[in-house]
């Protein structure tokens, strides 16, 4: 009895010391940084016109992993070096990323203070954002008309009103990339344009441990808009114009899936694309190994990171995604980052100035020269700079303005996804044809947008 | 009910069963007076005993009623709609969404697969953390800093141990692949289609071995030695005493370590989402990470519902099962 009571004191002790020492351990606002000048930038003269002091500070949000977040905690580092504020960035998964922020924005809750939003999920978005307009037209610093007007409107009101839900940051399309040496040393001296020229060049380099395509096969959302360029380039699309129906199991979207399936089942994609998503991609691009892939052109900059890459100077941009038959040129999906204060934010001042800074055309072509960011602003895309870092900056160009189009701009694109992953994975693994897959996510898709189809 | 049950009965039971025949007595064995119960010195300090009793466990109760009973009812509310998180408004359908999983062959595979991953994963923890268990015992009188070290995959976060695996095991030129090319094993796909169930399994049994070698080794060091010694006198093979003296000796702990990794396996997740996502092609979606799928990526609150009743259900009859056998007399 009495070691009994001992031990309930004990616990009891044990509790009251964790509570008590939670205030004692609390650590204080650590000191921030003493705000210095970025890269390049003359000393403000007036304290007027110097960064807005937050120290202090702090926002919380939580961000994507893998490339989009290595550059997002890049510009963190700047802004905090420069306000004072505190960044505290929960990084996650990218598909994880983006649907914790949109429970927790259905729930109201004021965890986070921004959101950084992928474009194609603006609608799930959307009820728990600040709309900007009002922040806009009371900044003299912010003029939306230097961002490329077609990566603004991915973030704009789905019925087309004016409101704008982000900035953006980081935006850009799938493009078609091939490492020079390997077409050479095959026999080819200009990349293909069609999709019969790609499963020949594919054919001609595999062997040797080099394979002719690579993709991110990963069963979820990497692996779909993986298929997605190639689907459109057949002349296929995801669901039809009114929104209401899954359009991909038509003559084209058939096409189009036997066809990439072929790639990897045929042995001429690496048979590890299957684990793959973007940084497995990135990888296996520079051990110089794989002729040809699409990727996220903001991938462009790790691939060719010198750090780490084998195929400096080897890596090229095609001028569009190679087309299906009756098509004259290749689709593109154009999507990307943007980011939002959100509506329950109790910061919104130092969220605002945070959004402002990582969308400026100043950090937008600070991140594209020297990190590889896909840029948002017109001017640094245009720029002879960007043209001198980035390969082929005009075959990017010219991918993204012939015919890009984005993700269904639908609040159940998430499930939608999910399933076209799920059946297109088991069509690559061989556990039912291209066509069942079609056919069952056809199925799927259908039912959830309770369409008459 | 057996005699050793009856001697068993709670002695507030056979107290209060006095207390009761001594207010009777006292009322000179005429209509019964339950007031009579608190007249005694005794009878009433027992009240007062349960009456605190009650109040000690009135909050955990209520906590528990809260956490537990309210989530439970109001998922099996939310099994009868078709309620997606965002969009439309929510509509009744029934058991609409129990019929469609119990029919749906996508939903039929994945419990078939939850239960082939649970059994897969069960066994091997138990027979291998069995035998690691008997051999320390069989060997070492004391694990001490043995014991850090067989604690470690447990008390690794799983996010963590799941990444650090995918590295050792994802791609052809994995860490793992470069280590049996020394053996002159080829290359394989551990994250393929062939491999990536197994490989899943034999993770999530490389992290929870160590609570089954614990679980068995204190177990054993608590059983009488005069018993073994009794039967290694008698010339008893290992087998034998394995059989007819361990086993029964260990039944109650191995219960235990079969019912609390049966429903962890159930509900795995950590480790399969971090190491497959699920894939390829389905392989490796055992239930939790459908439940994930369904709830938190396409936010369909309904389907969602149903399959998480379906996993506490499974957990719940499974774990049933094992107390009723805890409680039986140990195998003779």
């Amino acid at each position: 009895m009495k070691s009994r009571l001992i031990a309930i004191l004990a616990v009891l002790g044990l509790i009251i010391a964790a509570c008590g020492g939670a205030d004692e351990a609390a650590p204080e606002p650590e000191a921030a940084p003493a705000p210095q000048e970025a890269p390049g930038e003359e000393p403000a003269e007036e304290p007027d016109d110097g960064p807005p002091n937050f120290e202090g500070q702090t926002l919380r949000m939580i961000g994507a992993e893998g490339a989009a977040g290595r550059v997002l905690q890049i510009a963190i580092e700047e802004f905090e070096a420069r306000t004072g504020a505190t960044i505290q960035v929960a990084y996650i998964p990218t598909q994880d990323a983006i649907n914790q922020q949109i429970l927790s924005l259905g729930a109201g809750s004021a965890d986070n203070d921004v959101s950084m939003i992928e474009s194609g999920f603006l609608p799930g978005f959307i009820q728990g954002v600040e709309p900007l307009n009002d922040w806009i037209a009371n900044d003299p610093d912010v003029d939306p008309s230097i961002y490329s007007q077609g990566m603004l409107n991915l973030f704009r009101a789905l019925d087309g009103g004016d409101e704008i839900y982000a900035l953006p940051f980081r935006v850009g399309g799938r493009i078609f990339i091939y490492n020079e040496r390997l077409l050479n040393e095959a026999g080819y001296t200009e990349p293909p344009t069609t999709i019969e020229e790609v499963r020949e060049i594919a054919e001609a380099v595999t062997g040797d441990g080099n394979y002719g395509y690579a993709g991110t096969l990963q069963q979820g959302n990497f692996l779909v808009t993986q298929w997605t360029p190639w689907l459109r380039s057949f002349g296929g699309d995801i669901l039809d114009p009114a929104m209401q129906c899954a359009a991909f199991n038509d003559a084209a979207g058939q096409a189009s899936l036997e066809w990439f399936v072929g790639l990897y089942r045929d042995g001429l994609m690496p048979p590890e694309s299957i684990e793959f998503e973007n940084d497995g991609l990135i990888r296996e691009m520079q051990t110089g190994r794989v002729a040809m892939a699409v990727v996220f052109s903001g991938w462009l900059g790790p691939i060719l990171d010198p750090e780490t890459t084998q195929v400096e100077g080897e890596i090229r941009v095609g001028p569009n995604i190679p087309h299906g038959p009756g098509m004259s040129h290749g689709v593109t999906d154009l999507g990307g980052w943007g980011f939002a204060i959100n509506r329950a934010s109790e910061n919104k001042e130092l969220a605002w100035e945070f959004i402002k800074f990582l969308a400026s055309e100043e950090v937008q072509e600070w991140l594209a020269l020297e990190h590889g960011n896909a840029p948002t602003v017109q001017a640094v895309f245009a720029s002879p700079d960007f043209e001198a870092v980035s390969p082929d900056a005009a075959n990017q160009r010219s991918t993204f303005e012939t015919g890009a189009r984005q993700r269904p701009p639908v609040e159940e694109y998430g499930e939608i996804q999910e399933s076209l992953a799920r059946n297109i994975s088991q069509a690559l693994i061989g556990d039912i044809t291209p066509q069942q897959a079609l056919e069952r996510a056809e199925q799927d898709v259908n039912a959830v947008l309770g369409g008459n189809c | 009910m057996t005699a050793s049950d009856e001697s068993n009965q709670s002695p507030s039971v056979d107290r209060t069963a006095t207390a009761v025949a001594t207010a009777k007595s006292d009322n000179g064995g005429g209509s019964f007076d339950p007031t009579a119960i608190h007249k005694g010195s005794r009878s009433s300090w027992f009240a007062r005993t349960n009456r605190f009793g009650y109040l000690l466990i009135a909050a955990p109760m209520i906590m528990m009623i809260i956490v537990l009973v309210v989530p439970i009812v109001f998922n099996l509310y939310a099994s009868t709609f078709s309620w997606r998180l965002f969009g439309r408004e929510p509509v009744f359908v029934g058991l609409d969404n129990w019929i469609t999983v119990l029919q749906d062959p996508r939903w039929r595979a994945s419990l078939s697969r939850t239960a082939i991953f649970v059994v897969s994963t069960v066994t091997v923890q138990v027979v291998t953390g069995f035998w690691i268990a008997y051999i320390l015992y069989k060997h070492l009188n004391r694990i001490g800093l043995l014991s850090v070290i067989f604690l470690l995959p447990m008390m690794i976060s799983e996010v963590a141990a799941a990444l650090t695996w995918r590295l050792i095991v994802s791609g052809s030129n994995s860490l793992l692949n470069w280590a049996i090319g020394f053996l002159g094993i080829e290359a394989q796909q551990w994250l393929g289609p062939s491999w990536a169930f197994i490989t899943v399994v034999a993770v999530d049994a490389w992290q929870n071995v160590p609570f089954v070698v614990l679980i068995m080794f204190a177990a054993m060091q608590a059983m009488p030695t005069d018993v073994l010694e009794a039967a290694e006198l008698d010339g008893a093979s290992g087998f034998s005493k394995l059989r007819y003296i361990l086993m029964p000796l260990l039944q109650p702990a191995l219960l235990v370590v079969l019912l609390f990794r049966t429903i962890f396996a159930i509900r795995a997740f950590t480790t399969i989402w971090v190491l497959t996502g699920g894939g390829p092609g389905d392989r490796t979606a055992v239930i939790g990470i459908d439940i994930y799928r369904v709830a938190f990526s396409n936010f369909n609150v309904g389907m969602s519902a149903v399959l998480s009743m379906l996993m506490v259900v499974i957990s719940l009859i499974i774990g049933i099962g094992y107390i009723r056998m805890l409680t039986r007399e140990p195998l003779s």
